[in-house]
């Protein structure tokens, strides 16, 4: 047509431009949109993991932070209680000492006073026999043959009552 | 003075014209290849100076896109096509810029007299890589349009028959796929030829001093269109992957 001719217009130079262009765009692509789009997307997601990855640190020291204090609260509980259950134990076993002690004593002491009974008797019953020995030797002394058997031994039997009366 | 609006041949190959402007295109593909091989060689994690300026630069294109698209995902699928119209478009407008491009060459003795016709010419001054590059634009815009969408659904945009309104409608946006053509081939190719023009201008004027602001709007005309281009292109395969109105 006359008016493209005129304006400069060529079929075969258009054609060859266009061939420049669709080779211009394919070289670039390779060689700059390829590589430079990649490295802006790698940079994006590195900065993206790092920020995720920061945070995932964060708050992992925080739990790490919880747990570790919760475990100190734990263990100073339970040192507590193990040291207040000590306390307690030894307590009762001071108490029990104590106790049994105190029982042993008495009985000792119980034991003790049965005894010094049992010797006062028996002291009392030699000194009774003993006194009415005396009691007859005594009176037949005094009475000389005045008193017979029968009399001898009423007289001890009445002084040994009396020293019994006196005594018990 | 002699201003051509079309790129003069040099040689030819085969039957192909190599045109001052196709001869800066495939310096230019080369020279944005290897840059980008050199670069690219070695990315580290911890990037050095070369790194750090080609990583923000794909930050702020993929944020500039973002914007357009509002999908990541998106943004991702259409960035190598919307990120080599930037840049290979900011590449051969600022071309033209350069000592030489436009100047040097042979004169030419023809029936109109002499003419100049220069070794070096920016593609994006000659209607053939504008154009190239809008078809393959819009191109892609209808594959990725009923990529999301589907043929059937796609195609409903362009055709209904469910009432007069909508039959009316489908023909205009019909007719807007192909305006999108001429108007990037045609926006592009006219704000680079017009300061290229303006430029020869001016120089024919006053060599010094003078021709330094314009050098300076001519730097910023090429960033303007080359955004304009590739943000424009984004906006249509948003629009073209959304939903016909019903």
């Amino acid at each position: 047509m006359e008016v493209f001719s005129q304006l400069g217009i060529d079929w075969k130079l258009l054609i060859a431009q266009m061939v420049n262009i669709v080779i211009l765009l394919a070289l670039l692509y390779k060689f700059l949109y390829k590589p430079v789009l990649k490295a802006l997307d790698d940079r994006q997601k590195m900065v993206t993991d790092s920020v995720h990855k920061a945070d995932e640190i964060a708050t992992r020291l925080k739990v790490t932070e919880k747990e570790q204090h919760d475990l100190l609260a734990k263990a100073r509980e339970q040192a507590q209680e193990i040291v207040a259950q000590a306390r307690d134990v030894a307590k009762a076993q001071t108490e029990e000492a104590v106790t049994r002690t105190r029982a042993e004593v008495e009985n000792v002491v119980r034991q003790a006073k049965v005894h010094i009974e049992a010797e006062k008797q028996k002291m009392l019953a030699d000194a009774s026999s003993q006194l009415a020995d005396v009691v007859v030797v005594a009176t037949k002394k005094i009475m000389g043959e005045v008193a017979d058997e029968k009399m001898e031994r009423l007289l001890a039997q009445k002084a040994v009552d009396a020293l019994k009366d006196v005594n018990v | 003075m002699h201003i051509s609006i079309k790129a003069e041949p040099l040689f030819h190959i085969f039957g192909l014209p190599i045109t001052n402007s196709l001869l800066v295109t495939w310096v230019v593909v080369v020279a944005l290849v290897l840059a980008s091989y050199f670069v690219t060689r070695r990315l580290t994690r911890i990037p050095g100076k070369a790194q750090n300026i080609i990583e923000t630069f794909f930050e702020l294109l993929l944020g500039l896109f973002d914007g357009v698209t509002g999908d990541r995902a998106l943004t991702k699928k259409i960035f190598p096509l919307v990120a080599t119209i930037f840049i290979s478009v900011l590449a051969v407008n600022w071309t033209g810029l350069f000592p030489g491009v436009g100047t040097i060459g042979i004169n030419e003795i023809g029936h109109e007299g002499t003419k100049l016709v220069p070794f070096l010419r920016a593609p994006s001054a000659d209607l053939n890589f504008t154009l190239g590059l809008s078809l393959i634009s819009v191109i892609m815009i209808q594959i990725w349009g009923i990529g999301a969408l589907g043929i059937g659904k796609y195609s409903k945009k362009f055709i209904s028959f469910k009432n007069p309104l909508s039959f009316f409608i489908g023909i205009l946006e019909l007719v807007s796929e192909f305006s999108k053509v001429i108007s990037f081939s045609f926006r592009l190719f006219g704000n680079i030829f017009a300061g290229e023009v303006l430029l020869t201008v001016i120089l024919s004027l006053t060599y010094y001093i003078v021709p330094v602001p314009f050098l300076m709007l001519e730097l910023f005309v090429g960033l303007i269109q080359a955004l304009v281009f590739s943000l424009l292109t984004a906006v249509f395969v948003t629009l073209a992957r959304q939903e016909a109105h019903e």
